[in-house]
């Protein structure tokens, strides 16, 4: 079934928007994940993240990438530039409520003992949506790249519609019921709810 | 932003000089008229000759070698244009496209980090944080061509084209490889093409050429590396000037196109040495090889000129002008024996403080010369001779007498908030790149994006460094003392050990009225440099300031003798040595320091400090004069000319040399004191009301008290001026 998809399911957005909530959807309705699984469950991502290690390094060697087809891997929007352009991808866009987003990295922040950029709430604010826009526009720019964009707090609040848009747009041929299924509202509300 | 002054003919200076006590004929009036919308300049041509100097222009005018650029001065309008701190060619080049300081434009260094993280890059016109000519231009509707300009990569969407700076990116080893040009160096993109084949390639460049440069290159053969590095930087040199003369000549319309050529700044940084006269440390072999390299620079420029000029067309009005001159003589740092971090460290030391400005063509006023123009006054300048209004938030003024005719000097309150299409990037695009790096740091701090090689850390924290570094110092220098100040403290706070630091950080402490702090952050340097001249200058000058005269005397005393006779350690003492009263040492440090050209302006304002105190007013008069000969744009020498001749009675013209010290430095508290006074004895009490005004709304605005750059002696004091008859001791100070 996955194996038919001719391109690279991309999973992007500014990290802590619902991109690894949009990952364990796409697992559950049967789509291979590319992951490491490096990065292990923690409270900031009880069902894990997701992740592998060689996204961070697109730039020096995408070569894998030739494997992926078929696959969901997760990108944070920053390094969607660092894509080889001789591959299609299918790109979910997720996007979450800044103030939210900002407060939940935060929250993780603390947690990792890290200092962050150190920038006010609202300039941090800013320039994340100065880079989402320039992502934004070197997605329009380049053919190999369709864009679907995900919002998070639909996800959360309509999961089965949510699940029907996505798998539509990624072609079909997905467990759209698993999908909707592996979204625990209360889960991720509660997660919102201890980032504020 | 000042506009609508008008500095002479005849200037007050030459007046004076026949006789002081003459009715002084300083032309002065408002040209301020909204009714009037004329365009003084068809075309307006604004060509950039980095660190071009007048030392080394005025010689090779003398001997014939520039025909070009003598028959423009003939029929045009110079002077000297003072350069702005600090020295730095993006800020400066920037400056003169915004009329803004660097602490305002927002190019602060050479280089950025890449937003993406990516490591540095030349400072991009995405940090520019104001609109630039072009800019103001695109928005009037009208059209700007602006060729390699700084810090205009990537090009701007404006009305004309831009070719950036990063015309000569990646020129191959091998001329016949491929050469792209960087995304987004040209707009229209489509145009690019064309642009990118008039390039020359460094191994283009002509032996004809570079045999002008070197005549005995056979020796040395091609290959030679001085040869090889001659190449690469006329080749880029070249290639400006053809891309220029394409768009000059391909029959679209413009009204303004910039030119940016930096081949006399980039090369006098490697061959000036070599000039005549041979410096100690140069061998006659080099000097015979290289030592007619920066005339035939020079000599390559005017011949460029003059194509321009013709591909422009009879109609055009030219501004020439360079960002600082380049030190030729005596003054040349001698850098061959540094290290490369250290040689990088001192660059900014070939630059003198005098740029040129020659101005010429339809709306100028022919031979004529312009005094005490800045930087900052190009860009309101050229806007007035587009018929464009100047922004009232611009740092500087229109250089009206320059102009031949009334021309409208219209003002708008700014140019940034306007409506309409600017040419600007998106404002997604507009990034403050520091702050695009931190958001980079959260993401590699989240675990997201892998963290960066060390040493590019490293790097980018050094130019975070150097820019909030060179942030200060512009701050400074526009009397933000305290704002200086509060930058550099976290910096000298992390950094201890670099003297720069906390040199700006002593003197920023100084100007905004903390000397004891001042005094503190010196002796911790001191304790690390013993001996250090400035740092010794500056505790000396704090502890006199803090009443601590002892002890500033035991600093002074202290300044190694070698370092004594520097001319600009000289001026310093001596102007320590007149805040303490000991005004025959300061005399004695004075005229150390007066035959120098780099000192001798500051050095006669001096003398006429000296002058004063002891109520020769004439020859404090003289000194000013002799001063403004030397830098017209010395405020303190206004100032005092118009003090001296208060005392000396002369009211009328005390008061026409204090208005133009206004024109220079609209804040200075103490002329509008002097102003209030003499009109209150002349019974004009609006105007004394007006400057009073004046002076409560300055010392209410002003963080500095009073303000440090003004002189402090009874003979300044307006209030002992005015009381001088109820004395009864007329023409002597108290």
């Amino acid at each position: 079934m996955t194996r038919a998809r001719g391109f690279i399911t991309i999973v992007s957005g500014l990290p802590r928007s619902g991109t690894s909530l949009v990952m364990q959807m796409l697992q559950a309705g049967g789509m291979p994940v590319v992951t490491d699984e490096r990065r292990t469950a923690d409270p900031d991502n009880p069902r894990g993240y997701f992740e592998d290690e060689r996204v961070k390094h697109l730039r020096d060697d995408a070569s894998w990438l030739a494997h992926a087809a078929g696959h969901a891997v997760k990108v944070i929007h920053m390094l969607l530039q660092d894509l080889p352009l001789e591959h299609d991808y299918r790109v979910l866009f997720v996007e979450r409520d800044p103030a939210e987003v900002i407060r939940s990295q935060s929250v993780m922040l603390r947690r990792r003992g890290r200092p962050g950029a150190g920038l006010p709430d609202d300039r941090l604010r800013e320039v994340f949506a100065q880079q989402v826009a320039a992502v934004r526009r070197h997605l329009a720019v380049h053919p190999c790249f369709r864009v679907l964009d995900v919002r998070y707090a639909d996800v959360v609040g309509d999961p089965a519609g949510e699940s029907a848009r996505i798998g539509a747009f990624l072609g079909g041929g997905l467990d759209l019921s698993a999908m909707a299924t592996a979204v625990d509202p209360a889960l991720w509300r509660n997660r919102a709810s201890s980032e504020g | 932003m000042t506009s609508g002054a008008v500095f002479g003919p005849p200037p007050i200076l030459f007046v004076l000089r026949r006789n002081a006590t003459a009715t002084v004929r300083c032309a002065s009036s408002s040209v301020y008229d909204p009714a009037m919308m004329g365009r003084p300049a068809r075309r307006l041509l604004i060509l950039g000759w980095d660190a071009a100097d007048w030392i080394v222009l005025r010689a090779l005018l003398d001997r014939g070698a520039m025909p070009t650029l003598a028959r423009v001065i003939r029929s045009g309008v110079t002077g000297d244009l003072s350069t702005l701190e600090p020295k730095l060619s993006p800020l400066l080049w920037t400056s003169v496209a915004t009329g803004r300081t660097a602490d305002r434009h927002g190019i602060l260094n050479f280089v950025e980090p890449e937003p993406s993280g990516a490591g540095l890059r030349l400072s991009s016109s995405t940090s520019r944080r104001t609109r630039a000519l072009w800019n103001m231009c695109t928005q009037a509707g009208l059209t700007c061509n602006v060729v390699s300009w700084y810090a205009t990569h990537p090009a701007e969407p404006v009305r004309g084209v831009v070719v950036s700076n990063l015309l000569m990116e990646g020129a191959p080893a091998s001329a016949r490889a491929g050469w792209p040009l960087p995304p987004g160096c040209v707009h229209p993109a489509e145009r690019a093409e064309e642009i990118a084949s008039r390039r020359v390639h460094p191994a283009a460049v002509s032996a004809k050429v570079l045999l002008e440069l070197v005549p005995q290159m056979g020796r040395l053969g091609r290959d030679h590396p001085t040869v090889e590095l001659l190449a690469r930087l006329i080749a880029q040199c070249l290639s400006v000037h053809q891309v220029a003369c394409h768009l000059l000549a391909t029959g679209d319309r413009w009204d303004c196109t910039m030119i940016f050529q930096e081949a006399i700044d980039t090369v006098g940084h490697h061959f000036m040495q070599y000039r005549a006269p041979r410096p100690a440390h140069v061998s006659p072999e080099d000097h015979r090889l290289f030592g007619g390299v920066m005339d035939a620079i020079y000599r390559l420029h005017d011949r460029m000129l003059g194509e321009l000029l013709r591909a422009a067309g009879d109609d055009v009005t030219l501004m020439l002008l360079s960002d600082h001159g380049f030190h030729s003589g005596d003054e040349r740092p001698v850098t061959a024996t540094m290290t490369p971090e250290q040689r990088a460290a001192t660059e900014a030391a070939w630059h003198r403080s005098e740029g040129i400005l020659v101005v010429h063509g339809p709306g100028i006023a022919p031979g004529g010369t312009v005094r005490g123009a800045t930087l900052l006054d190009i860009a309101p300048t050229a806007l007035t001779l587009l018929g464009l209004p100047v922004g009232q938030d611009m740092d500087g003024r229109v250089l009206t007498e320059a102009i031949d005719q009334a021309a409208s000097v219209r003002t708008i309150p700014t140019w940034e908030d306007a409506e309409g299409d600017a040419g600007m990037h998106p404002a997604d695009l507009r990034q403050d790149p520091f702050e695009a790096h931190d958001a980079i740091r959260q993401l590699i701090d989240l675990g997201y994006m892998a963290d960066l090689p060390e040493d590019r850390q490293e790097q980018i924290e050094l130019v975070r460094r150097e820019t909030e570094f060179n942030r200060a110092v512009s701050l400074l220098h526009r009397g933000r003392a305290a704002d200086a100040a509060q930058i550099m403290e976290p910096l000298v706070a992390g950094h201890p050990g670099e003297s720069r630091y906390v040199l700006v950080l002593a003197r920023a402490l100084m100007m905004a009225g903390r000397p004891l702090d001042c005094a503190a952050e010196a002796t911790r340097l001191l304790a690390r440099a013993p001996g250090n001249a400035e740092a010794l200058l500056l505790r000396a000058a704090a502890r006199a300031q803090a009443g601590d005269g002892a002890a500033s005397d035991a600093d002074l005393d202290a300044i190694p003798r070698r370092e004594a006779d520097r001319p600009a350690i000289a001026l310093a003492i001596a102007d320590v040595r007149a805040v303490r009263g000991q005004w025959d040492e300061a005399a004695r440090m004075y005229r150390k320091a007066i035959g120098h050209p780099a000192t001798a302006g500051p050095a006669h304002v001096g003398m006429a400090r000296v002058a004063l105190a002891r109520a020769a007013w004439e020859r404090a008069a003289e000194h000013c004069l002799d001063a403004m000969e030397q830098r017209f744009r010395l405020p303190e020498a206004h100032f005092l000319l118009g003090v001296a001749l208060a005392w000396m009675e002369e009211p009328a013209q005390a008061a026409q040399s204090l208005e133009m010290l206004l024109r220079l430095e609209p804040g200075w508290i103490m002329a509008h004191r002097f102003l209030a006074a003499i009109a209150r004895e002349q019974g004009d009490m609006d105007r004394a009301g007006a400057h009073e005004a004046r002076v409560a709304h300055l010392s209410a605005a002003s963080s500095i008290e009073p303000d440090a750059r003004e002189t402090l002696m009874p003979a300044t004091d307006a209030a002992q001026w005015a009381a001088r008859h109820a004395a009864g001791t007329p023409g002597r100070a108290s």
